[in-house]
């Protein structure tokens, strides 16, 4: 059974080009064309198509309300934002409403049409670039514009060991000033080299000090 | 300068004036008042003693009249004596004052010849009464003529009188006077004090005015050299656009050549893939044109040098003549990983890659080499960041000293009268700086040219292969499940999904690696993960939650520690997914071992 596709796009020329490109793949249906947001959740709400592909930059009413209403009405449908910019902005208020997916219009033809293959069969169908900067929230999934530091790995106990570590204490100093065995120190220290990916004590020292943990 | 000198001075001797003004007229009221009190003083002692003369030759002159007198009635000696004392007391008095050469001293003269009359008619008085003649004798100091002596002295006595007095008089005219010039000239130097105080704020207004105009001047000139070099920096980006543009064209037209020359529809195939990326590229470059209008950061993303690298080979083959061999050398292939914005670094590397094309009219060897920052540069310093190094060398005609040293200047070109804009190594420098690398150029006449671009890789650059290796995700939500799972077959990782909790999941038994979303309460997670524990599984165990919470204690961590990977839920999906990639890598480090 094919995917059956509605896409909007206010771009002729491009919903056109897109829509050619997905009636050419065998398991894809395009089942309306449209050049808004409004038409799209029109079309949406009466056929129930799996995908819904919008464009972001459309005039009329915003396609994060209508992916919102279609999350809301139908549920088994999954949109899938295209647009030619990657906005911080944007991806959020994809996230927030819980779209399968945000792809960049740069990419090949043929990474968008498996990107909405995936968003499809259930996957989602963000661009590796995003992907790597989503965070899970316990109220949802944010997207962080700038690549953040190492440090957010380590949990407040392994952030402790290591500024203790860094400050030239021994293990065992570092479990009696913490009041933990020191078993539980050297599984800390483990886990810290582990998740900054150093594994010698001189760098620890630099990183805590390049991290602010530790006046140099 | 000159002209804030040409405006101090003035101000400066008006400040002068204005000072020397006021300290003058303090100093000329001052002076008055002590002379004042001086001359008052003085004033004092002369009136009083005027008075006490004038009482005592009054005195004197009627002792003398009443003693002559009462000798010649009573016939005494003792009035003979007391009258010859009195007048000498009288004289002695006179001559005195003439001592003092006094300015009524005609006047004392007068008395004088008065009292040496009035001598004369006593000792012929005082001689008759000798000779027994008393009435006669007294006839005489009573008759008109002593009289008219008497009277003569009384005269010159209030002459010497009044003329003292009209010089004390004039004395404190002469003080009023004084004072009336000591106000006079206090006046004046207070009015030449307000004058200069006056004059000196005109100044300082003339001087605000024109500091005021020449701060608009200077504000309108900056302006003015802002927007100068606004256009300047706008006629550079202009050019540089135009030249990135340029190449890209170029590989559009080439590849379009090659679409249509194809022999067969693999190599038309090709043709039209290359095609495509160029298009792909032109809109990274109008993509990051509109970032930079709205002041907006290009996006960075994760980018492996190796892949960009194949990438710009494939670029850059139909834009080379037949004498020129592209060659691609990795040091290490799949493992230099780095934030960048890849349209701005690939176009980087197509200028310098056309560059040294263009300066191998009669062909060679153009090499594009990613090698270790260590092996170019000669060691690194431990606590720098790892660098990775992307060479691109030719064996064309070389630059001379010269020419080198001027190579990075903008508009500078050796290339013919238009084919070259001489912006493409400024915009190679800006790229490699906002990249936080360094670019390097060495060329030998001769033998060619090396351009080095030395870039930080991310600190885990080498990302070990995850193929093979199942990772166990637990959520109990959906979207966040599939976001997880998503992450994790990016980097080569198969992934099983649940949404129930349980050792039982079908791929828990050959997981390698277990992911949990834990939403619960901390505190529970602690006995959770020892059930896990418990039921066999020795995967290493990564557990989101949120940790740092009020409800997440240290001792809960510390016992956390020694069951699962405790990871905030801030941290995002990528470096998740790099920690995964390190814990299996240290699991199979440790296997191996």
């Amino acid at each position: 059974m094919s995917t059956r596709i509605v896409l909007a796009d206010d771009h002729a020329m491009l919903r056109e080009m897109l829509a050619e490109h997905l009636a050419a793949e065998p398991d894809m249906e395009v089942v309306a064309v449209v050049p808004s947001a409004a038409a799209a959740l029109k079309v949406a709400l009466a056929a129930s198509p799996d995908l819904v592909i919008l464009d972001i930059d459309m005039p009329g009413l915003s396609p994060f309300h209508v992916a919102r209403r279609i999350h809301a009405e139908r549920p088994a449908t999954r949109v899938v934002f295209l647009s030619a910019y990657l906005r911080d902005h944007y991806v959020q208020q994809a996230l927030d409403a819980s779209a399968a997916g945000y792809l960049v219009k740069d990419e090949t033809p043929e990474a968008i049409v498996q990107g909405l293959r995936m968003a499809a069969r259930g996957r989602t169908a963000f661009s590796p670039a995003v992907r790597a900067r989503l965070s899970i929230g316990r109220d949802g999934v944010t997207f962080s514009g700038a690549s953040g530091t190492r440090l957010a790995l380590l949990t407040p106990r392994e952030t402790e060991t290591l500024r203790y570590l860094a400050s030239g204490l021994s293990r065992k100093e570092i479990a009696r000033t913490m009041g933990i065995s020191n078993k539980t120190v050297e599984q800390h220290c483990e886990h810290l080299m582990h998740k900054l990916d150093i594994h010698d004590r001189v760098e620890l020292t630099r990183f805590a000090i390049r991290e602010g943990l530790l006046e140099p | 300068m000159a002209k804030g000198t040409r405006w101090e001075i003035p101000t400066r001797r008006w400040w002068v004036a204005a000072i020397l003004a006021v300290v003058s007229m303090f100093g000329w009221l001052t002076w008055h008042a002590t002379d004042a009190v001086a001359t008052l003083d003085r004033l004092q002692v002369a009136h009083a003693n005027a008075a006490q003369v004038h009482d005592s030759i009054l005195q004197l002159q009627a002792e003398v009249r009443r003693t002559v007198q009462l000798a010649l009635a009573t016939g005494e000696k003792v009035w003979v004596v007391r009258h010859a004392e009195a007048e000498r007391g009288l004289r002695d008095k006179i001559n005195d004052l003439q001592a003092l050469g006094l300015a009524e001293s005609r006047s004392l003269r007068e008395a004088s010849g008065a009292l040496d009359v009035l001598s004369r008619i006593e000792e012929r008085a005082l001689a008759m009464l000798a000779e027994g003649h008393q009435q006669a004798g007294l006839d005489l100091v009573t008759g008109s003529g002593y009289d008219a002596g008497i009277a003569a002295l009384h005269v010159a006595i209030r002459a010497f009188d009044d003329g003292r007095h009209d010089w004390l008089l004039s004395q404190s005219l002469g003080l009023t006077r004084h004072e009336i010039f000591s106000l006079a000239g206090a006046l004046l130097l207070f009015v030449a004090a307000i004058t200069a105080w006056m004059f000196l704020i005109l100044q300082l207004q003339r001087e605000k005015v024109v500091l005021r105009g020449e701060i608009e001047a200077r504000g309108r000139a900056e302006e003015g050299l802002r927007r100068a070099q606004k256009m300047e920096l706008l006629g550079q980006l202009a050019g540089t656009v135009a030249h990135d543009v340029d190449g890209i064209l170029s590989a559009v037209a080439g590849y379009s050549t090659l679409a249509r020359r194809a022999p067969d529809s693999a190599a038309r195939r090709r043709a039209l893939a290359g095609l495509d990326r160029a298009v792909r590229q032109g809109r990274g470059l109008t993509s990051n044109l509109l970032s930079f209008v709205r002041h907006e950061q290009a996006v960075r993303r994760p980018v492996e040098l190796g892949a960009l690298l194949r990438d710009t080979q494939g670029w850059l083959a139909p834009l080379l003549p037949a004498n020129i061999t592209l060659q691609l050398c990795l040091a290490r292939d799949g493992g230099s990983w780095l934030e960048a914005d890849p349209v701005s670094l690939q176009q980087a590397l197509m200028n310098l890659a056309l560059n040294a094309r263009d300066a191998m009219p009669d062909g060679g060897i153009l090499q594009l080499s990613l090698v270790d920052s260590a092996a170019t540069a000669g060691g690194q310093e431990p606590q720098q960041p790892r660098n990775a190094c992307i060479v691109v060398s030719d064996t064309g005609r070389g630059m001379d000293a010269a020419t080198l040293a001027m190579a990075r200047e903008p508009l500078f070109s050796t290339k013919p009268e238009g084919s070259g804009t001489g912006l493409g190594l400024p915009s190679v420098e800006r790229v490699v700086a906002a990249h936080g690398g360094r670019f390097e150029l060495d060329s030998t006449p001769g033998e060619g040219t090396q351009a080095k671009i030395y870039l930080p890789l991310l600190a885990g650059d080498t990302l070990p292969s995850a193929s093979h290796v199942l990772v166990q995700v637990f959520s109990t939500d959906a979207y966040t499940a599939r976001l997880l799972a998503d992450a994790l077959k990016d980097k080569g990782f198969e992934v099983a999904m649940a949404d129930e909790w349980g050792s039982q999941s079908p791929g828990m038994c050959r997981a390698g690696l277990v992911l949990i979303d834990w939403r619960g309460e901390p505190g529970e997670a602690l006995a959770a993960l020892q059930d896990l524990r418990d039921t066999g599984v020795a995967a290493p165990i990564i557990i989101l939650m949120d940790v740092g919470s009020p409800s997440s204690s240290a001792q809960l961590e510390d016992q956390l520690t020694g069951l699962a990977w405790a990871v905030s839920r801030s941290v995002p999906l990528g470096e998740l997914a790099q920690l995964a990639c390190r814990l299996l890598a240290g699991n199979e480090t440790g296997r191996a071992a």
